[in-house]
C-alpha cells in the first residue's frame, strides 16, 4: 500500500514532469537551441529538488524526474507541437526558469506564468509584412541595387510574403508554401527585365527570394552541432534544407515560366 | 566567376501578361482577405455560396432491397423483393450477378 | 570621407534588414533596437574586412559574428534575454542565402548538362557555392557562440 507521504512525492514528481515536458516542448517549437532548453530544465528541476534525466529529440521530449533521495521517479514523453519561431516566448520562458530558481516559485505558479506567456499575441501580421518588404529592399541595396530595383523588390517581397502568410493560415505544407511564394516573388521581381525598369534587374531578381531563406533554423542547427546534439542538429538542418530547396525550385519554376536562362 | 548569372535574351512573349496577372492575383487576394469577415457574414445571411461537404448522404439502391456479396461486391437483388438483405448475404456463399 | 558614408550606408541598410527579418521571429520589443545596432556593427565589420582588407567571406563573416556576439552579451543582460535571441536575428543580414539557392540551381544545371566539361563546371559551381554557404553559416554561429564561452562568468551572472 502506498503511504500518504510517498503518494504526495509521486504526485509532486508527476506534476513537475508534466510541466517540464510541456515547457521543453514549447521552447523547442519556438526555436530555442537544445543547450538553452537543457540548462533551463536542469535549473528548474534543481530548484524543486529533483534530478532530471532527459532526451531532446526532434519530435518528442522524454523526461524522467527522480526525487531527491532517488527512491521515486516519474517519466513523461511529450510530443513537440508545431509552431513558428517565437523568440519572445523563448526569452520569457528563459526568464521564468531563472525566476523559478531565484524567487523559489512553485510548480503551480510556474504553470500559471507559462500559460500567460504562451497566450501572448505575435506582432501584427501587416507590420511584419511591411518590415519584411523594407528588409528585402535594403538587402537589394546591400547587393548593389538601384532605387528602382529596391522598389521592385519591395513590391515582390510584400506580395510573396502575403501569399506565404495566407497559405500558412490555410495549413498548406511548408515546402509548397515556400515554392509558391518564391515563384510569385521571382515573377514579380523580373519586371526589371520584362519592362526594362531600373539599371540592376539581375540584383532585383537575385535578392527577391532572400526573405524565404531559413536563417534561424540553419543557425540553430549549427549551434546544436557545436554543442554535440547531433540528432537535433541534423533534424533542424534537414528542415532548413527542405525550405531552401523549395525556394530554389520556386525560383527555377519562375525562370521556366518566363524563359529566363541562368548560367 | 563563382556566382550564377541570368540572361533574359529569350524572354517569353507572355512575360508582361504573366507579371501583371500575378500582381492582379495578389491584389485581388489582398482585397478579398481584407473584407473576408464581412463576406462571410453576408454569405451566412443570404447563402450566395453554399458548401455541403459536411453532409452525409446514405446511398441505397433497389428501394432498400440491396445487399453485399461475401466478396464485398454490392448487388441488386431484383428477384428477392421483400427479402432481408442479411439473409442473402449470410446464406448464399456465392455472389449473385446484378 | 567617402568611405565613412559608404560604411554608414552599409550599416543603416543592414540594420533595416535585421529589424525586418527579426520581426518574422517575433523577438521581444526591447530587442529590436539592439538587433539593429548589433547588425549594423557586424555588417560594417564584414564590409571592411571583405572590401578593404580583402579577406574571404568566410573569415570576414566569422569575425563579424564574433563582434556581434561580444556586443550581444551586455545587450542580452540589459533586456534579460538569452544572447542568441539578439545575436541570431542580428546575423540574419549576413546569412549567405544567395549561395544556398544558387547551389541548388547548379545542381539542376548539372542534371540538365549533356557533356562532361559542362557537368564538371556545374559540379564545381555546386560544390563551391554549397561549401561557401555551409562554412559561412558555421563560422558565423561559431563566432557568435565563442564570446559566451570566453566570458562565461559574465554571461551566467544574469539577474532575473
Amino acid at each position: 500500500m502506498v503511504q500518504p507521504q510517498q503518494h504526495s512525492i509521486h504526485e509532486h514528481l508527476k506534476e513537475a514532469s508534466s510541466f517540464i515536458g510541456n515547457y521543453a516542448a514549447i521552447l523547442y517549437a519556438s526555436g530555442a537551441t537544445t543547450i538553452r532548453i537543457e540548462k533551463n530544465i536542469l535549473r528548474m528541476a534543481g530548484e524543486w529538488r529533483m534530478h532530471a534525466e532527459f532526451s531532446i529529440l526532434p519530435t518528442d521530449i522524454i523526461i524522467s524526474l527522480w526525487s531527491e533521495n532517488k527512491e521515486h521517479s516519474y517519466s513523461t514523453i511529450v510530443r513537440i507541437p508545431e509552431g513558428a519561431i517565437n523568440y519572445r516566448t523563448v526569452t520569457y520562458l528563459s526568464c521564468l526558469s531563472r525566476r523559478t530558481a531565484q524567487k523559489h516559485l512553485s510548480i503551480d505558479d510556474a504553470r500559471c506564468i507559462m500559460q500567460r506567456i504562451t497566450g501572448f499575441k505575435r506582432l501584427d501580421s501587416r507590420a511584419v509584412l511591411f518590415l519584411v518588404g523594407a528588409a528585402n529592399a535594403s538587402f537589394c541595396r546591400l547587393f548593389g541595387g538601384d532605387p528602382v530595383s529596391m522598389a521592385i523588390v519591395f513590391v515582390a517581397t510584400v506580395s510573396g510574403f502575403f501569399i506565404k502568410q495566407r497559405l500558412t493560415e490555410k495549413k498548406w505544407d511548408y515546402r509548397m508554401v515556400s515554392l509558391v511564394s518564391a515563384c510569385l516573388a521571382a515573377i514579380l521581381s523580373s519586371s526589371g527585365f520584362v519592362f526594362g525598369w531600373g539599371e540592376t534587374p539581375e540584383t532585383a531578381l537575385a535578392t527577391s527570394v532572400l526573405f524565404l531563406v531559413p536563417g534561424i533554423p540553419f543557425s540553430n542547427a549549427v549551434s546544436d552541432l557545436i554543442h554535440g546534439r547531433y540528432i537535433c542538429s541534423l533534424s533542424r538542418f534537414c528542415q532548413a534544407m527542405m525550405i531552401t530547396v523549395s525556394l530554389s525550385l520556386g525560383l527555377c519554376l519562375a525562370f521556366l515560366i518566363l524563359n529566363i536562362k541562368f548560367y | 566567376m563563382n556566382i550564377l548569372s541570368v540572361s533574359a535574351a529569350n524572354l517569353s512573349s507572355f512575360a508582361p501578361a504573366i507579371v501583371w496577372g500575378c500582381l492582379a492575383i495578389t491584389v485581388i487576394s489582398a482585397m478579398i482577405y481584407s473584407v473576408h469577415d464581412k463576406l462571410k457574414a453576408l454569405n451566412n445571411r443570404h447563402h450566395y455560396i453554399s458548401w455541403n461537404g459536411d453532409e452525409v448522404s446514405v446511398t441505397t439502391w433497389n428501394n432498400g432491397h440491396n445487399g453485399v456479396s461475401p466478396d464485398g461486391v454490392p448487388f441488386y437483388d431484383t428477384s428477392a423483393e421483400g427479402n432481408d438483405p442479411s439473409e442473402t448475404h449470410g446464406h448464399n456463399g456465392t455472389a449473385t450477378a446484378a | 570621407m567617402n568611405i565613412f558614408f559608404e560604411l554608414l550606408e552599409d550599416g543603416i541598410f543592414a540594420s533595416i534588414a535585421a529589424i525586418g527579418f527579426a520581426s518574422i521571429s517575433n523577438p521581444p520589443r526591447k530587442a529590436y533596437p539592439f538587433c539593429a545596432g548589433i547588425a549594423a556593427a557586424g555588417h560594417i565589420t564584414r564590409y571592411i574586412l571583405m572590401n578593404f582588407a580583402g579577406y574571404h567571406i568566410i573569415l570576414s563573416s566569422f569575425a563579424a559574428a564574433f563582434v556581434t556576439g561580444i556586443i550581444s552579451l551586455p545587450a542580452a543582460r540589459r533586456i534579460k534575454s538569452p544572447a542568441e535571441c539578439i545575436s541570431f536575428p542580428a546575423m540574419l543580414p549576413m546569412i549567405p542565402g544567395m549561395y544556398a539557392y544558387r547551389s541548388i540551381q547548379s545542381l539542376i544545371k548539372c542534371i540538365e548538362s549533356t557533356a562532361e566539361p559542362e557537368f564538371i563546371h556545374y559540379m564545381y559551381m555546386l560544390k563551391l557555392n554549397w561549401t561557401t554557404c555551409l562554412l559561412t553559416i558555421t563560422g558565423m554561429v561559431l563566432g557568435a557562440t565563442l564570446p559566451v564561452f570566453i566570458f562565461k562568468k559574465f554571461y551566467f551572472k544574469q539577474k532575473a
